[in-house]
């Protein structure tokens, strides 16, 4: 029995409704513009299908392969950065200004330069997506052990722990919330560049098809090739970042 | 007789100068928390520390633990420097890590040894808290979250057991059987433990022995061994003369 009120009481429901709306809307939209400029939905549904026929996960896969390699070694080698700044006052006093440099530079210009020094290889590739990840990781992590409550650091001195099983059993633990706030964030900023990079110097990935679309003038194959991406994106993070936020904060 | 005498002095503290550097606005203020401070304390003797707050009571509990080692003078076990020893603290707040569960907050300490989970099933049974072994800390009351730090402060059987005020500010009833409960537990191996307050009734109840602290620089009042018999009843006759006695002769 559903009457209209309850009915939009459910939030999954609601969730639902609101994208039916916007594919409502867009569909709209399409039927009173020319159909190149906007392809209506069902348009794009078919070119999906076409393009699944094709090499669409070919591609994906090999973007997402970036966007994985780029992630784990930014979000390792901006952890340890980061957790190395908020401890030491010291290094953070030299590598503050460093830190705001590599925020500011613009992720464009890093890709750029590591193409031109390195070549248009995988490996410069992905070293520029990682570049462009590190400063914000460390930035994240930095506050994170800021935060730390020395008061349980001292609970580990007090039983004599050497300094690596403080950092893993006493400081770590604190720094979960953290970790997975810049691997949340992380994801986010990392798939955008990968299609960047893909787009300048790459002849595979998504977002060197998306090149090879625009060239062609060919909207419907863009949007396709977008929604598909985007789907498989918050499939990690629904899957996969989620489900670990809940396990390592499970106490809270 | 003076080797005997040798034999007894276990835990001895002589600390020649401490100094707390304070900042009043710009002006660095040099405070002197201990000068020429002597202290022996006989092994398996409960003592306690009484004096007015800021009188280095504090000061003196993270010296002994190494938890601050600048300092001139030498504490020392057993005619050794005390750095290697195996020493338990029980903060003035529980301390407990808010990610483990009650029983593994008990076990962190002797995680390596083989029957650390005997130990930890024992001691949760001692303090009454089989039931509550895999709650997390935040699901405990402040009694029972001191309960579990003090299991934690006996896992290890330290020789030594430095407690800071730890049962401040809960109510009457709730401390008087943590209380108990720490002299049962005293009992079994018998510990040295130093216990430092500010509530004299707290001091009589529990100590062998009472160390009247000045105020800065701290010196030693009065050392005073109490021989009523355990258990101590607050309202007995014996225990308010000794009350009134005490605090007649340390009060200005």
């Amino acid at each position: 029995m559903f009457t209209r009120e309850n009915f939009l009481n459910n939030e999954i429901i609601r969730r639902l409704f609101s994208i039916i709306i916007l594919t409502f809307i867009w569909g709209l939209v399409s039927y009173f513009l020319d159909k190149d400029i906007l392809p209506s939905p069902i348009t794009v549904a078919e070119s999906i299908k076409y393009h699944s026929s094709q090499e669409l996960f070919f591609h994906i896969s090999v973007t997402l392969f970036r966007v994985a390699t780029s992630f784990f070694l930014a979000m390792l080698i901006g952890s340890v950065i980061g957790i190395a700044m908020g401890r030491k006052k010291i290094l953070d006093d030299y590598f503050d200004g460093w830190l705001i440099l590599g925020l500011n530079i613009p992720a464009v210009v890093t890709i750029i330069l590591c193409f031109l020094w390195f070549g248009l290889n995988e490996a410069a590739a992905i070293l520029a997506v990682t570049i462009n990840k590190i400063p914000t990781v460390t930035v994240i992590l930095r506050e994170g052990t800021k935060a730390v409550d020395e008061k349980l650091v001292d609970v580990g001195k007090i039983y004599k722990l050497s300094k690596f099983k403080i950092i893993k059993e006493i400081i770590l633990p604190q720094l979960y919330p953290y970790l997975v706030s810049a691997a949340r964030s992380g994801l986010a900023l990392i798939w955008k560049i990968v299609l960047v990079v893909e787009l300048l110097g790459r002849s595979n990935g998504v977002g060197f098809k998306i090149y090879e679309f625009f060239s062609m003038f060919d909207i419907a194959s863009i949007l396709s090739y977008t929604f598909v991406f985007v789907f498989f994106i918050m499939a990690i993070e629904w899957f996969f970042i989620k489900p670990l936020e809940k396990r390592l904060t499970s106490w809270r | 007789m003076e080797i005997n005498k040798k034999k007894m002095l276990i835990l001895n503290i002589n600390i020649i100068k401490k100094i707390f550097p304070l900042k009043v606005g710009n002006v660095e203020k040099k405070n002197v928390i201990f000068k020429n401070f002597d202290l022996k304390i006989n092994t398996g003797e409960l003592i306690c520390i009484f004096g007015p707050s800021g009188c280095g009571k504090t000061t003196l509990l993270n010296l002994i633990s190494n938890l601050d080692n600048n300092f001139n003078g030498l504490i020392s076990y057993n005619n050794k420097k005390i750095t290697k020893e195996k020493i338990g603290y029980l903060f003035q707040s529980p301390r407990l890590f808010p990610w483990l569960t009650a029983k593994e907050n008990i076990e962190f300490p002797i995680k390596q040894e083989k029957n650390s989970k005997k130990i930890s099933s024992n001691l949760l049974q001692k303090i009454g808290l089989t039931k509550f072994g895999n709650s997390f800390p935040n699901k405990l009351s402040g009694g029972m979250q001191r309960r579990i730090a003090l299991a934690r402060a006996f896992s290890t059987q330290p020789k030594i057991l430095l407690l800071d005020e730890p049962f401040v500010s809960l109510d009457n009833k709730i401390a008087n059987q943590l209380r108990k409960l720490l002299i049962n537990l005293w009992k079994q191996k018998k510990p040295t433990i130093i216990f430092v307050t500010h509530d004299l009734n707290e001091a009589i109840q529990l100590s062998d022995r009472i160390i009247f602290l000045s105020n800065l620089p701290a010196k030693i009042l009065l050392d005073y061994k109490i021989k009523i018999k355990r258990p101590r009843s607050s309202n007995s006759a014996k225990f308010q003369s000794l009350k009134r006695l005490l605090s007649a002769s340390v009060k200005p």
